[in-house]
């Protein structure tokens, strides 16, 4: 079981990179997308994952507890069900959803192949066309699937990645050692988390991007706890493909790998992913707001890579203390950097994101009036447990009783990355560019923390085989530690 | 001798409890909450259409784009002023995929946009005349006509 279900959680995300890089190349050169695309790049992407898999480590020995042999069962059974739901909910109607009808729908309809960006929806700005300049990768894929299978029947996509998602968790779960009944509560946690299948937006079957952006951030946690830089490589070339956030959060991606200690792999890997990705999102986005691409639309991936490189090398060479400081300095001049060339002539950032951000500080000063109920607002978020069940209490509780609750290094970057993940939410919200906080809490920070829940159970994981079987010191015992994990 | 049982720290003993409460939550609440809603909401959509589906708040609404959606071809432009936020927007999405043109870019007496043809209809009390959808507010849509 353990080769080839390591090997099915990794294959999926080559696909979507492979198809992402075909598909936005096409577009860039003004290519119809053919219909066999979507599935030969995809297949193209799970062969190579296939062939550059690395050897599974071995497993270790499964609990004795005769318990545990029932509970796959179990837990499958349930799974069944949830996935059941999802895909009824996917394929029984059209977009149920605001945003899923308003935006991604309708996007991938007017991309479904054979279609290129020619089309008067995205080429003539009299036509009424909502989010335009937003990233493609989803409305890529399902209205791929759509000219494959049919408008409804295309929307299996929407509960094949969560299948893959779920993939993704086991195949994390076993590789860092977990036997197999506790890896099946791990995904069963996971995927039981109420918000992916309630009715409303976020979950798996509404439209929304939050799933595909919550699996890619995953696929970085991955790549970080496993070492895996085709992984991290992978999650930072498709986030800032997917939505705005994508790109602060690889930006994060990039600062936390040029922090850690691993040496420059992994670093290069979202360095590597970044610089692809930027190079091919902005001159497309460029064309999207109806400007030609200019030579900033080039140059400015490179700077950030080199901003990026730069960072790493300062890390490596100096000493601790300056090189904090010049870390937290060179973060935010890249960060100023980009805000600074997204911007239009008009003055509008052409980043929802952080124009937001950018229009706030201005207004900085009258919402500190507000911080008790943003404060309140957070809090009720982490513990909205009809949305998340109880993930962000168990996280605060390891995090307040356990200091060294990231007992190996690579859960360390990952958990690095999960909180500065946290704090951006905290921060879109806090700086966003409206102030109307009911609003805010009841239909955004909710789906900003839904894109990190995958990140958190990858976090949580190696603390479950604790509870079984537990080293006097409380910490996760050698045999579930990731047995790399030392290794430079 | 009995063999030592493992020692558990209060607060992971905690999150053990825990993790039971959320896999017990989550587990009920698929089956008596989220798949009962999920049944009722596809039912509701199925019985009025998505239009009065998405707009059931709004049922003026609902009317003036099954009107649109009943009167003309899915393939055509239907031209639109006012405020482009709020029902406007939904307007787009459960008219696809007819264009929404901007009225102030369409020249007078204009038939064809893109290769498509304009949306006509007769109102009653109106005339017979090209569709302009006004956005009156980010509540409020209605129709008039442009001769």
């Amino acid at each position: 079981m353990s080769g080839w279900l390591w090997r099915i959680a990794f294959a999926p995300p080559l696909g979507f990179a492979v198809y992402a890089a075909a598909s936005h190349v096409a577009l860039l050169a003004g290519w119809a997308l053919p219909v066999i695309l979507l599935p030969v790049a995809f297949l193209l992407g799970c062969a190579l994952a296939m062939c550059v898999s690395p050897t599974m480590p071995p497993w270790t020995r499964e609990s004795d507890a005769r318990v545990w042999k029932a509970v796959p069962w179990l837990v499958a059974v349930f799974l069944l069900l949830l996935v059941g739901t999802v895909t009824y909910g996917a394929v029984a109607t059209s977009d149920r959803e605001w945003d899923g009808l308003v935006s991604w729908g309708l996007r991938a309809h007017f991309l479904a192949p054979p279609a290129d960006l020619s089309h008067p929806f995205f080429s003539d700005p009299e036509v009424y066309a909502h989010s335009v300049a937003y990233p493609l990768l989803q409305p890529l894929c399902l209205g791929g699937c759509q000219a494959v299978l049919g408008e409804l029947p295309g929307r299996l996509f929407f509960p094949g990645l969560f299948v893959a998602f779920l993939a993704l968790v086991a195949g994390v779960a076993r590789h860092r050692g977990l036997p197999r009944g506790q890896a099946w509560v791990m995904v069963l946690a996971f995927g039981a988390t109420p918000m992916w299948y309630s009715d409303g937006s976020g979950a798996v079957d509404s439209g929304y991007a939050e799933l595909l952006l919550g699996y890619f951030l995953a696929v970085a946690a991955a790549g970080l706890v496993t070492r895996r830089a085709v992984l991290v490589a992978t999650a930072a070339f498709c986030l800032p493909l997917i939505k705005p956030e994508g790109l602060p959060y690889v930006l994060l991606l990039g600062l936390v790998t040029a922090l850690g200690s691993d040496g420059r792999r992994l670093h290069g890997a979202a360095t590597v992913g970044l610089v692809l990705a930027t190079g091919l999102w902005l001159p497309l986005q460029a064309r999207l707001l109806g400007q030609s691409p200019g030579l900033m639309s080039w140059a400015l991936p490179l700077g950030i890579g080199l901003g990026l490189v730069g960072l790493r090398e300062v890390r490596l060479r100096a000493a601790l203390r300056v090189r904090t400081w010049l870390l937290i300095g060179g973060g935010v001049a890249v960060l100023a950097a980009v805000i600074f060339v997204l911007r239009g002539d008009d003055g509008s950032v052409k980043s929802p994101l952080l124009g937001e951000f950018q229009s706030a500080l201005v207004e900085l000063p009258g919402r500190f009036a507000d911080l008790p109920t943003v404060l309140a607002g957070y809090l009720q978020g982490f513990l909205f447990v009809r949305k998340f069940g109880l993930l962000f209490p168990m996280l605060l509780l390891l995090l307040c009783f356990r200091r060294s609750w990231t007992a190996v290094a690579p859960d360390r970057q990952a958990a690095a990355f999960f909180l500065g993940g946290i704090v951006l939410a905290c921060l879109a919200i806090f700086l966003g560019a409206s102030t109307d906080w009911d609003h805010l809490f009841k239909s955004r920070f909710d789906r900003l923390l839904l894109q990190w829940v995958g990140v958190g159970w990858l976090i949580l994981g190696p603390w479950l085989g604790t509870l079984l079987s537990v080293s006097p010191s409380g910490s996760p015992s050698e045999s579930i530690r990731p047995p790399d994990s030392s290794r430079p | 001798m009995k063999p030592d049982k493992p020692h558990r720290p209060p607060w992971l003993r905690l999150l053990g409890l825990a993790l039971i409460a959320h896999l017990l939550f989550c587990v009920q609440r698929l089956e008596t909450k989220s798949l009962p809603a999920r049944i009722d909401e596809i039912q509701e959509f199925r019985e009025n259409g998505a239009i009065r589906f998405h707009l059931s708040k709004s049922p003026e609404n609902a009317a003036v784009l099954q009107m649109i959606a009943e009167n003309t071809p899915e393939e055509c432009v239907v031209l639109f002023k006012g405020e482009d936020h709020g029902s406007m927007e939904l307007a787009v999405g459960l008219l696809s995929p007819r264009l929404l043109y901007a009225e102030s870019g369409a020249a007078p007496g204009v038939s064809m946009i893109h290769g498509l043809p304009v949306a006509r209809a007769k109102l009653p009390n109106l005339g017979e005349g090209t569709l302009v959808l006004v956005g009156v507010d980010r509540e409020t849509l209605r129709l008039e006509l442009r001769r």
